[in-house]
């Protein structure tokens, strides 16, 4: 009997990948097992990807695969927020151009009000 | 400081993307389907190869659509995302009719929303002579996976040893079990009440 104790937190809809593959590897102890398992039962999205998972060799190809993935999903993240950093940020000649213009403004204002 | 991966739910997830535009929460709530949407793709698609390529699939699309819907319910959006997906992918796969016709069939089963039953509560009832009746009117494998895991509280890896069934016979006896005995009952309760 399996001593370890991880949790699936009641208030999470998924449990967490480590969980996941913990019982991939039947590492997972007795109570964190019923619980996945009662949840699989009623989860259909749960239900499937640990029908899928199972035909994978063990939890550790399942845990490779998954660290794979998520370098992937963090790629496109990190390239999609380096895009959104550049379409936001100005470049410098453009703010040193709209001030330039906004003195000269300023200096004709002054210079015209100063006129008899 | 802990992850927010881990203490944030989906709706704050998609919230704090709302109003940061920071792509970064999105990539927290991805993290924590990825697994689980790989799996549901190796399910339909049977091949590791294909299923990550699904998987990523999934993601890119998710990522672009996030940003243009509300989506409510990430977990149940996803997962018909998915779903979709291995399903058009399977219809795309003309070299094998018969395979995918078979998936095909097995899928639409699936595919029915089902209400679930509080099962625990009505079997915890088992002295009851409608659910009696009604657990020997299922399959044998139905039949005997249902009280294995539900009265005798026994493992699906249990289950799988001492019936000689696979995962997922297991999964699907327990389910289809659990359907079948809702419509049982429901007969029988409607026949008792007339």
């Amino acid at each position: 009997m399996s001593t370890k104790k991880h949790h699936i937190p009641t208030d999470k809809s998924v449990p967490d990948n480590t969980v996941v593959l913990e019982y991939l590897n039947n590492d997972l102890g007795d109570d964190a097992k019923r619980q996945l398992e009662e949840m699989l039962t009623e989860d259909e999205l749960l239900g499937d990807a640990m029908e899928g998972l199972k035909q994978l060799k063990d939890g550790n190809e399942a845990a490779a695969i998954s660290s794979q993935l998520n370098r992937m999903i963090n790629e496109k993240i990190r390239k999609r927020r380096k895009v959104r950093l550049k379409s936001i940020s100005f470049p410098l000649w453009i703010i040193l151009l709209i001030t330039t213009l906004l003195l000269l403004m300023l200096a004709g204002y002054v210079i015209i009000s100063k006129l008899p | 400081m802990k992850h927010p991966q881990n203490t944030y739910t989906d709706t704050e997830l998609l919230q704090q993307f709302r109003k940061t535009a920071d792509s970064q929460w999105l990539g927290w709530l991805f993290e924590r389907y990825s697994l689980l949407v790989f799996g549901v793709c190796m399910k339909y698609l049977r091949n590791a190869t294909d299923a990550q390529d699904a998987t990523q699939h999934v993601f890119e699309k998710a990522l672009g659509e996030v940003s243009k819907y509300e989506i409510p319910f990430f977990k149940s959006w996803i997962y018909s995302v998915a779903k979709n997906h291995c399903l058009m992918q399977l219809r795309n796969r003309s070299s094998k009719p018969g395979t995918t016709d078979e998936l095909l069939e097995e899928t639409s089963a699936d595919l029915q929303t089902e209400q679930e039953l509080k099962m625990k509560e009505l079997l915890m009832e088992e002295q009851s002579s409608h659910l009696k009746a009604a657990l020997n009117e299922l399959s044998q494998e139905q039949k005997s996976c249902i009280q294995m895991f539900y009265l005798e509280k026994l493992s699906y890896h249990d289950i799988e040893t001492k019936t000689g069934f696979s995962f997922s016979q297991v999964k699907s006896h327990i389910q289809n079990g659990k359907r079948n005995l809702r419509i049982i009952l429901e007969k029988k309760i409607r026949e008792h009440v007339n």
